[in-house]
């Protein structure tokens, strides 16, 4: 009772103290004196000092989410209320920190890394992410990867916690500085053009329909799953743009656009090209990419079925600095072959990621792979890879050659041909030795061939363990000392 | 090591806990098969021991996980870490001392609490001092500890630390045991001598 009655009056006087405007100015400018940095946790943590005593009997709500934090990093949608809850409170607070000398917000480069700050917490690109493994074919094949029942319904059922974040409100707070003042306008304005993205068809439009007052200069140009938009549309955008910073170009299946040349003018920035399950993108394009951008890291080009050997054999040509290349497809494999790959392979020395699920690469160029890349490569997807036999992967991993250390994924789905899956398994503990552990994804069949050669094995390790023991178990000297000697010196004292 | 070695080299790991009262010897078993060697002073044991012996057998390497909990009362609330995934659990007793196999039956019973798989053993140690008690407590002892061992249908072992008697059997008996083999050691079962059965 009495509890609840104290409660009720902190609460009161708490709500006194954060309603009257002008108290709560006070209170924003006399932290702002304490700390300039921690003005954030000011604002919740508002209770009186006569409630001192109190506060002991009380939980202490005020120390979640509203403690300063000094890292940048924290998570992007718990704080972001607090510019909005701010600008009420605007034209108050701004003018009663003039007590002496100007106020952080007045200083140009404090208000910059402010926000700055805000675009790291609130802003998310829209992004596929790479799921920790691929989601399983069936029940059966579930069930073959993860042993239990239950856990193979969960990977089965998984609502994949790991998709996109929908929250996309929350970039709306750098669009809220913009209305604070002239120099918040000006340098949110400063940060807000160095990032496009858009995730939705209709907020393209709108923006199309009445396009804000930047002029973008994007490092960033992400467009994420607009199936319907079309090149016209995208012509518009960019036009007034100017690409000379461009370091990330992210098409996510936006099937019916291509970026214009425009985009590459000044492409020696570009280091990340993202276009997938493109219906427009072509061997020309390539040409004028592998012209335009030398320095490119990261080209995914997944389910851009018009793509062939011709536009890969120019990429390179001229790209050397590639970490990731995913030439990955469903149909049309036959377009990329060796001729192409084993060129670029060669020539770029940093390959981490190699993507060519669906392509016709043969057993050589899986052995040139292994022979010049070994030293870099981590992750390797063949699945439906028709023309790859059991004399490239079983041979190339078996314990007599060094190649792959540094394998952590390999993708073998649907290359039933391959029926030797031992040294691959021995490869499989052998990276797990190394401290590497090597996430082997193949489809129902395979699994069920993987699993009755890995039984096979280890029917025969555990048969060579059991001799070992049985061996040392029954030999004869085993360091223990005979107690007959210890009996008989005992009888020799005791005679004496 | 070449990679065709690590390739052959499989791994067997076994967690082996020690149980009893205190001053019985239980660190001092560890540290004779572990390291070999025997020291006289008692060094209470505060708490709970770990050691891990390595035996390389061919392509087999056999660790065993060695954990010793302290027999002082106070320390009863640590046995889980002692006892939990324990592949066997030595019960242990001070051949000289008849209490300490009395409050076997209360070990044993706070052991099987927590893990109800792991193989027991019953170790009487100290038998270097146990062969100058009288005839009539050597027949005592070792008829009260065979009693125990059938109810517990555990293995029955008397042992010196200090004079390297049935020290390396034991954990052979615990290897065979857990992998259900064959083992042609002999049994001991006469008084006065260090029992040994384990069939």
């Amino acid at each position: 009772m009495r509890r609840s009655a104290r409660r009720r009056i902190r609460s009161l006087a708490c709500t006194t103290t954060t309603r009257t405007p002008s108290s709560c100015s006070q209170q924003f400018s006399l932290q702002l004196d304490d700390a300039e940095f921690s003005f954030d946790s000011s604002y919740t943590s508002s209770s009186p000092a006569s409630d001192a005593s109190d506060l002991e009997s009380l939980p202490d709500l005020t120390e979640d989410d509203s403690t300063p934090n000094t890292s940048p990093i924290k998570d992007p949608v718990t704080r972001s209320y607090y510019f909005q809850d701010l600008m009420p409170l605007k034209p108050i607070s701004f003018e009663t920190t003039r007590r002496d000398g100007p106020s952080i917000f007045e200083i140009p480069e404090i208000v910059h890394k402010i926000l700055e700050f805000a675009d790291i917490q609130s802003t998310v690109i829209p992004q596929e992410h790479t799921p920790i493994r691929r989601k399983p074919l069936s029940f059966n094949h579930a069930l073959l990867i993860h042993g239990s029942k239950h856990q193979a319904e969960l990977a089965l059922n998984d609502q994949l916690p790991d998709t996109i974040n929908d929250n996309y409100e929350t970039t709306g707070v750098l669009y809220n500085c913009l209305q604070v003042n002239r120099l918040f306008k000006q340098v949110a304005t400063e940060v807000l053009r160095k990032k496009f993205f858009f995730s939705d068809e209709f907020k393209l439009y709108q923006f199309l329909s009445n396009p804000p007052d930047i002029k973008f200069k994007p490092t960033v140009f992400v467009l994420h799953k607009l199936f319907q938009v079309k090149q016209q549309a995208l012509d518009r955008i960019s036009f007034p743009f100017d690409f000379s910073d461009l370091e990330w170009l992210e098409l996510y299946m936006c099937p019916k656009l291509i970026p214009g040349a425009e985009f590459f003018k000044d492409g020696h920035k570009l280091k990340k090209l993202i276009i997938t399950g493109s219906k427009v993108i072509d061997d020309e394009f390539l040409k004028m990419v592998s012209h335009c951008c030398p320095n490119l890291e990261v080209l995914d080009i997944r389910a851009c079925e018009l793509v062939s050997d011709a536009g890969v054999y120019q990429i390179a040509k001229r790209c050397h600095k590639l970490t990731t290349i995913n030439l990955g497809r469903k149909q049309r494999g036959y377009l990329i072959t060796d001729h192409s790959l084993t060129k670029l392979i060669k020539n770029n020395s940093k390959l981490e990621t190699v993507g060519l699920a669906g392509c016709h690469i043969s057993d050589k160029f899986l052995w040139d792979l292994a022979t010049v890349r070994s030293d870099t490569l981590q992750r390797l997807s063949l699945n439906n890879c028709p023309l790859i036999s059991n004399q490239s992967i079983p041979l190339i991993l078996s314990s007599t050659t060094p190649y792959f250390h540094k394998l952590s994924v390999l993708e073998l789905r649907f290359n039933y041909q391959i029926t030797v899956w031992q040294p691959v398994i021995e490869f499989k503990r052998r990276q797990e030795f190394r401290g590497i552990s090597l996430l082997l994804e193949v489809c129902e069949t395979l699994m069920l061939r993987v699993r009755q050669q890995e039984m096979d094995m280890d029917k025969v390790i555990s048969q060579r363990i059991f001799k070992d023991i049985l061996d040392w178990a029954n030999e004869a000297n085993d360091g223990d000392s005979s107690f007959h000697e210890l009996l008989s010196s005992r009888r020799q004292v005791a005679l004496v | 090591m070449g990679d065709s070695q690590q390739d052959q080299n499989n791994q067997v790991a076994l967690k082996i806990g020690l149980i009893g009262d205190s001053q019985i010897g239980k660190t001092s078993l560890m540290v004779k098969y572990v390291e070999g060697s025997f020291d006289e002073d008692y060094i209470q044991t505060l708490g709970v021991n770990f050691m891990d012996k390595k035996i390389q057998i061919r392509n087999t390497t056999i660790t065993f996980s060695i954990w010793d909990l302290g027999g002082q009362k106070e320390f009863i609330n640590m046995l889980p870490l002692v006892s939990n995934d324990a592949v066997a659990i030595l019960f242990m007793f001070d051949l000289t001392r008849k209490s300490t196999l009395n409050s076997i039956k209360e070990w044993y019973r706070q052991v099987r609490g927590f893990n109800k798989t792991a193989l027991p053993f019953l170790i009487g140690t100290k038998y270097d001092q146990f062969i100058d008690l009288s005839y009539q407590d050597q027949v005592e002892i070792t008829q009260q500890a065979k009693k125990f061992g059938h109810a517990m249908k555990a293995p029955v072992i008397f042992c010196s630390t200090s004079h390297s008697i049935n020290v390396q059997k034991i954990f052979k008996i615990i290897l065979s045991k857990a992998f259900d083999l064959r083992l042609n050691l002999d049994e001991i079962n006469n008084i006065g001598e260090p029992i040994l059965i384990y069939k």
